[in-house]
C-alpha cells in the first residue's frame, strides 16, 4: 500500500510542478511588453525599468523561475503595483471568502442532489426519475450568473428578503443572508453533475449482489439505502467532483462578480481586466494547487473507505 | 395470528412466474413441491429449468419483470404471496435465510465480514452491539472458520472462496431459521471445498433441525446431501421423490439420461463413452405445450406435446410428470453416483 | 421500386441527386427516437432564428430611441427594450448569432483537432501515445473558467481570446474519446485483418476507424456545445467577449444587471434563448444515446 501512496504523491507533485511552470511562462507568452501593458501607455521607459526591475524580469529566466517558486512556498507572492500591496494580503482575506462560498455551494448541490439521485435511482426508468433527469438538464443549461440574477431579483430586490450584494460576516446571522444566494446559484449550476453520477452509480450498486443479499435477509429499505448503497456509491461520485471541482473553482468566479462579493474571484477577475500578469499568475498556481491536492484527498479517501483499492494495488 | 401450523414447512403448488406482460413467457410453469420441517430437498435441473426462480419467489424476490401469475406458496400454511411488508419482513429475517452462489459479490465489498454478519444478528435478533459481537464471533467458529475474533475483522476480499461462503452460512443461519435456502451455493467452489460446505450443512442441520432445501445443477451435490429430490427442467417438474430411489430407479427418461451422462470411474472391464444428452434445453422465450423434454428424449411419443404435466405416482415410491414411465424405462447402469462411494 | 411516379429522377441529373440526398435522410433519421427528434426541432428552430435575425427583427438592434427607454414588454417590442430605447429581442436574435456562430466553429475545430490527435496517438501508440495523453490530460484537469481567463490575460478582450482558450480544452476531450476508441478498434478481428491483407496504416485508420470516431465524437459534442456556450456566455457577462454595440448574450445580460429592478426583462428574457438551445441540445445528445446502444460515451 505505500508504494501505491508513494507513487501518488510523485504523481501529484509532479502535476503541480508542471502547474507552475506553465503558469510562469505565462508573462512570456504575452505579446508585446507585459509591463507596459501593466502600467498603461503613459509610463515613462525610466518607470518601466524600475518596474521590471522589481519584478525581476531583467534577471536569468531560471533565477525568475525560482524566485517565483520561492515566493510560492514561503507565501511571500511579491508586490502587486496597482494596489501597492503585497499580493499575499491581497489574497489572504479573500481566500477565506471564496472558500466559504464553495463550501456553501458544495452543501447546497448536496442537500438538494443527493435526495433527487435517490429518487431517481430507486425508481429508475419511471416518471419521477424522467421529471428528475428533465429538471436537471434544464437546471445544466442555465447559465449560473443567469440563475444568480434572476435569484437576486426574486429573493433580494422584489421580495427583499436577502441582500442583492456583498458579503458581510458581522455575524453569523448576516454570514448566512449574505451568503444564500450566491452559495444557491453556485450550487445548482453543479447539480446536474451530482445528480448524474451519484444516480448512476447508486443505480449500479442497486444491481449488486449484496443489495439484493440484504434485501433478502429482510433489511429495511432506509438501512439498506444509506449504510450499504450510498456508501458504495459516493466514492465514484467523489472521485467525478473532484475532476470537476474546476467548475466549483470557475462558477466562483463568476458568481462573486454577481453578488459583488469581495474573494478571490473577483481578484482575478480585476487581475485579468487590467492585464496584472504577476496577480493572474498566482491565483492560477492557487487554483490548480487546490484541484491537483484535492483529487489526491479524494484518492487518499478512497484508500481508507474502500479496501479493495489498496488491496488490489498489493502489500507493499 | 396461527393460521393452521400444518406438518408441512413450505408448500409450492402450481407455482407459475412469467415474465414480461400479457404472459411472454413463463420460465416456471407449473411447479409443486413441498419441504417438511427438518428435511432435505434437493432440486436440481440445468440452468434455465426454473429451478433458482421457484426459490427465489419464496422470499418474493424475482429480478424485474418477473411475477408470479399463477399457484401458492405456503411457508407454515400461510401464503407468502399475500404477506404484507411487515409479515415479509419478518419472513425473510427470522423464517427463511438464503445462501447465494457468489460469495464475493454477495458480501459488500467495503464492509468487514464481522461487522456484516453482527449487523444481521442485531436486525434479526435484537442483539446490541457487544452481544452481536459476541455472537457472530461465536458463529464464525460454528461454521468452521479458524481464528474467528481475528477473522470478525477482515475484509471480504481477504478470504477465500470457501471461506466466504462459510460467511455467509453463518449469516444465513443467525436468526436460527427453520428453512435455509441454498441457491447454487457450491457451484462456485472447487470440489474438495464443496465437500467441506456440505458437511457443514448436513452438520448444521443435524443440529438445529432446521429444513434445508438445496438446489444444484449438479445432481452429485444433491445425492449426497438430500433425502428427497426434486427434478426440474424447462419450468416443470419432471420428478420428485426420496433420493435413493429416483436415482435407483428413475421414473423419467430425462432423470435416467442425466444419471447416465456422469461420468464415473468404470469398474475394470466396462469403460463406457461419455452419454451426452443429445439436443439443446428449451430457449428462453418459447411456451412450448406438453413435455419440455420430448424434442429430446428418446422415448417420446406423440402424445408428449399435449402432457398435462401432472405428477403421479407410477407404480413406484415416487413421483413422476412421464405417463409412460413404465417397465419400459431401463435402470441406470452401475454404482449410484454419490460421492460417499466413489 | 418507386416507378410509376410522375416524379420519378433520371438517370443522373440534380433530381436524382436530391432524391438520394432524401433517402439518406430518411435513413438517417429513421432511428431516432422521439428524444431526438424534438431536440432537433428545438434546436433547429433556434439556429433558425438567430441566423435570419437581420431578416426578421422587429427592429434593428442598434437604433436608439430614448423615448421608449425601460419600456416593459409588448406588441411592439416582445423583449422590452434597454436603458437607450433599443429593442430586446433584436439584441438577442443577433447576439444569438454571434454566439452560435463562435461556439460551433470553436467546438467543431477542437472535434477535429483533437479527433485527429486522439487517434493517431491511438494508433501508434509509444511515444506519441504518451505526449498526447499527458498533454490531454494536463488540459483536462486544469479549471476551464480558469485558463480562458489566463489566455483572454493574453490576447485581450474579446471573442478570439475566448474562442483560443475553449479550443486549448476541448481538443483535448476528444482526444481522449478518439483514442480510447481507437485502442479497443485496434485489437478487433477487422483491424488485424486489414494489416495482413497489407493495408497501409493510413488506410486502416481512416477507413475503419473513423465512423466509430465520429460517431461518439459526435453525440459528446452536443455536450460539450452546451459547456463552451456557457463559458462564452460568462465570459461576455464578465465583459470579455464581444463589446458594444452588438454585444452577444452574455454582454447583453450584463448590460441589464443595472436595472434588474426597474427593467428585469433585459437580463431575463435574453437567458431564455439559452437555455431553450441547451435543453434542445441535451434533448438530443440524450436520444442519440439511448437509440444507439453500441456506441460507449467516455
Amino acid at each position: 500500500m505505500s508504494a501505491y501512496l508513494a507513487r501518488r504523491i510523485g504523481i501529484t507533485l509532479l502535476q503541480l510542478l508542471v502547474l507552475s511552470i506553465v503558469a510562469f511562462f505565462l508573462i512570456h507568452l504575452a505579446p508585446g511588453d507585459p509591463v507596459r501593458t501593466m502600467l498603461g501607455p503613459r509610463a515613462s521607459p525610466h518607470e518601466i525599468d524600475l518596474v521590471r526591475q522589481q519584478l525581476g524580469l531583467t534577471r536569468a529566466l531560471p533565477l525568475q523561475y525560482g524566485g517565483f517558486i520561492g515566493g510560492i512556498l514561503t507565501g511571500h507572492f511579491g508586490n502587486d503595483f496597482v494596489y501597492s500591496q503585497s499580493v499575499s494580503s491581497l489574497i489572504a482575506p479573500r481566500a477565506g471568502i471564496s472558500a466559504e462560498l464553495i463550501a456553501g455551494g458544495l452543501i447546497v448541490s448536496m442537500i438538494i442532489g443527493v435526495p433527487l439521485a435517490l429518487v431517481a435511482a430507486v425508481r429508475a426508468n419511471s416518471a419521477v426519475d424522467h421529471g428528475v433527469r428533465a429538471l436537471v438538464t434544464l437546471l445544466f443549461a442555465m447559465p449560473s450568473f443567469w440563475v444568480g440574477l434572476i435569484l437576486a431579483l426574486v429573493f433580494a430586490l422584489k421580495l427583499k428578503w436577502l441582500p442583492s450584494s456583498g458579503y458581510s460576516d458581522a455575524s453569523i446571522g448576516s454570514l448566512i443572508r449574505s451568503l444564500v444566494l450566491p452559495c444557491v446559484a453556485l450550487g445548482l449550476s453543479i447539480l446536474a453533475v451530482v445528480v448524474r453520477t451519484l444516480r448512476g452509480s447508486v443505480r449500479e450498486v442497486l444491481r449488486t449482489e449484496y443489495v439484493e443479499a440484504a434485501r433478502a435477509r429482510g433489511y429495511g429499505s432506509a438501512r439498506v439505502l444509506l449504510r450499504h448503497v450510498l456508501r458504495n456509491a459516493a466514492m465514484p461520485t467523489a472521485t467525478v467532483l473532484a475532476v470537476n471541482a474546476g467548475l466549483l473553482i470557475g462558477g466562483t468566479v463568476v458568481i462573486e462578480q454577481v453578488f459583488q462579493i469581495a474573494g478571490l474571484g473577483s481578484l482575478l477577475f480585476d487581475a485579468v481586466e487590467r492585464r496584472d500578469y504577476l496577480v493572474v499568475e498566482y491565483l492560477t498556481v492557487l487554483a490548480g494547487s487546490a484541484i491537483v491536492l484535492l483529487s489526491f484527498a479524494v484518492d487518499l479517501a478512497q484508500v481508507v473507505i474502500d479496501p479493495r483499492v489498496s488491496l488490489v494495488r498489493g502489500h507493499g | 395470528m396461527s393460521a393452521g401450523r400444518s406438518d408441512t414447512l413450505l408448500s409450492v403448488e402450481n407455482l407459475e412466474i412469467t415474465l414480461g406482460r400479457h404472459g411472454a413467457w413463463s420460465p416456471v410453469r407449473n411447479v409443486t413441491f413441498d419441504v417438511k420441517p427438518g428435511e432435505t430437498v434437493g432440486i436440481v435441473g440445468e440452468s434455465g429449468s426454473g429451478k433458482s426462480l421457484s426459490c427465489r419467489s419464496v422470499l418474493r424476490m424475482l429480478p424485474p419483470g418477473m411475477r408470479v401469475t399463477g399457484g401458492r406458496l405456503l411457508f407454515d400454511g400461510r401464503d407468502i404471496l399475500r404477506f404484507g411488508r411487515g409479515e415479509l419482513q419478518a419472513l425473510r429475517r427470522t423464517g427463511v435465510g438464503m445462501v447465494f452462489q457468489d460469495p464475493f459479490s454477495s458480501l459488500n465489498p467495503t464492509y468487514r465480514v464481522g461487522s456484516q454478519l453482527a449487523e444481521v444478528l442485531r436486525i434479526s435478533a435484537g442483539l446490541d452491539h457487544r452481544a452481536a459481537r459476541s455472537r457472530a464471533i461465536e458463529l464464525l467458529d460454528r461454521v468452521e472458520i479458524a481464528d474467528p475474533a481475528r477473522r470478525f475483522s477482515s475484509y471480504p476480499g481477504e478470504l477465500s472462496g470457501g471461506m466466504r461462503q462459510r460467511v455467509m452460512i453463518a449469516m444465513a443461519i443467525a436468526a436460527a431459521p427453520r428453512l435455509l435456502i441454498a441457491d447454487e451455493a457450491t457451484t462456485a467452489l472447487d470440489v474438495t471445498t464443496q465437500a467441506q460446505i456440505l458437511k457443514l450443512l448436513r452438520g448444521l442441520r443435524d443440529e438445529s433441525g432446521m429444513a434445508i432445501l438445496l438446489v444444484s445443477h449438479d445432481i452429485g451435490v444433491v445425492a449426497e446431501t438430500c433425502e428427497r429430490i426434486v427434478v426440474m427442467y424447462g419450468g416443470h417438474v419432471l420428478e420428485a421423490g426420496p433420493t435413493a430411489s429416483v436415482l435407483r430407479t428413475p421414473g423419467h427418461p430425462y432423470t435416467a439420461a442425466l444419471l447416465r451422462s456422469i461420468p464415473t470411474i468404470a469398474s475394470a472391464g466396462h469403460p463406457r463413452r461419455l452419454a451426452a444428452i443429445p439436443g439443446q434445453p428449451p430457449e428462453p422465450g418459447g411456451n412450448l405445450a406438453g413435455c419440455p423434454f420430448a424434442p429430446r428424449c428418446e422415448y417420446r411419443q406423440d402424445a408428449c406435446e399435449h402432457l398435462d404435466m401432472q405428477l403421479s405416482p407410477a407404480g413406484r415410491d415416487h413421483d413422476t410428470a412421464c405417463p409412460f414411465a413404465g417397465p419400459g424405462v431401463p435402470p441406470v447402469p452401475g454404482p449410484l453416483p454419490t460421492k460417499a462411494t466413489s | 421500386m418507386g416507378s410509376g411516379s410522375a416524379l420519378a429522377p433520371a438517370a443522373g441529373g440534380p433530381a436524382s441527386l436530391a432524391a438520394r440526398l432524401a433517402g439518406r435522410a430518411r435513413r438517417l433519421t429513421a432511428g431516432w427516437n422521439i428524444e431526438t427528434r424534438m431536440g432537433v426541432v428545438i434546436v433547429g428552430v433556434l439556429i433558425l432564428i438567430s441566423l435570419l435575425a437581420p431578416l426578421i427583427s422587429p427592429a434593428r438592434p442598434d437604433t436608439i430611441s430614448i423615448l421608449d427607454a425601460l419600456k416593459g414588454p409588448s406588441l411592439a417590442h416582445p423583449f422590452g427594450t434597454d436603458y437607450v430605447g433599443r429593442d430586446v429581442l433584436s439584441r438577442t436574435l443577433y447576439g444569438a448569432r454571434i454566439d452560435l456562430l463562435v461556439v460551433f466553429t470553436v467546438t467543431y475545430i477542437g472535434l477535429i483537432v483533437g479527433g485527429l490527435a486522439g487517434m493517431l496517438a491511438g494508433y501508434f501508440g509509444g511515444w506519441v501515445d504518451s505526449l498526447v495523453g499527458r498533454a490531454a490530460d494536463s488540459a483536462i484537469a486544469f479549471p476551464f473558467i480558469i485558463l480562458v481567463l489566463v489566455v483572454i490575460t493574453i490576447t485581450g478582450s474579446g471573442l478570439r481570446g475566448i474562442g483560443i482558450g475553449i479550443i486549448l480544452v476541448g481538443w483535448a476531450l476528444y482526444a481522449r474519446l478518439a483514442r480510447s476508441e481507437m485502442l479497443s478498434l485496434r485489437e478487433e478481428q477487422f483491424m488485424i485483418a486489414t494489416r495482413s491483407l497489407g493495408y497501409s496504416h493510413w488506410r486502416s485508420i481512416f477507413r475503419h476507424a473513423l465512423p466509430n470516431v465520429i460517431r461518439s465524437s459526435l453525440i459528446y459534442s452536443t455536450v460539450d456545445i452546451l459547456v463552451n456556450l456557457l463559458v462564452i456566455a460568462a465570459m461576455s457577462y464578465l465583459g470579455f467577449g464581444a463589446q458594444e454595440p452588438s454585444p452577444d448574450l452574455g454582454g447583453l445580460i450584463a448590460s441589464g444587471q443595472p436595472y434588474l429592478l426597474n427593467a428585469w426583462w433585459i437580463t431575463t428574457l435574453p437567458g431564455i434563448f439559452v437555455v431553450l438551445f441547451g435543453f434542445g441540445i441535451s434533448l438530443i445528445g440524450d436520444g442519440l444515446s439511448h437509440g444507439d446502444v453500441s456506441v460507449g460515451i467516455r
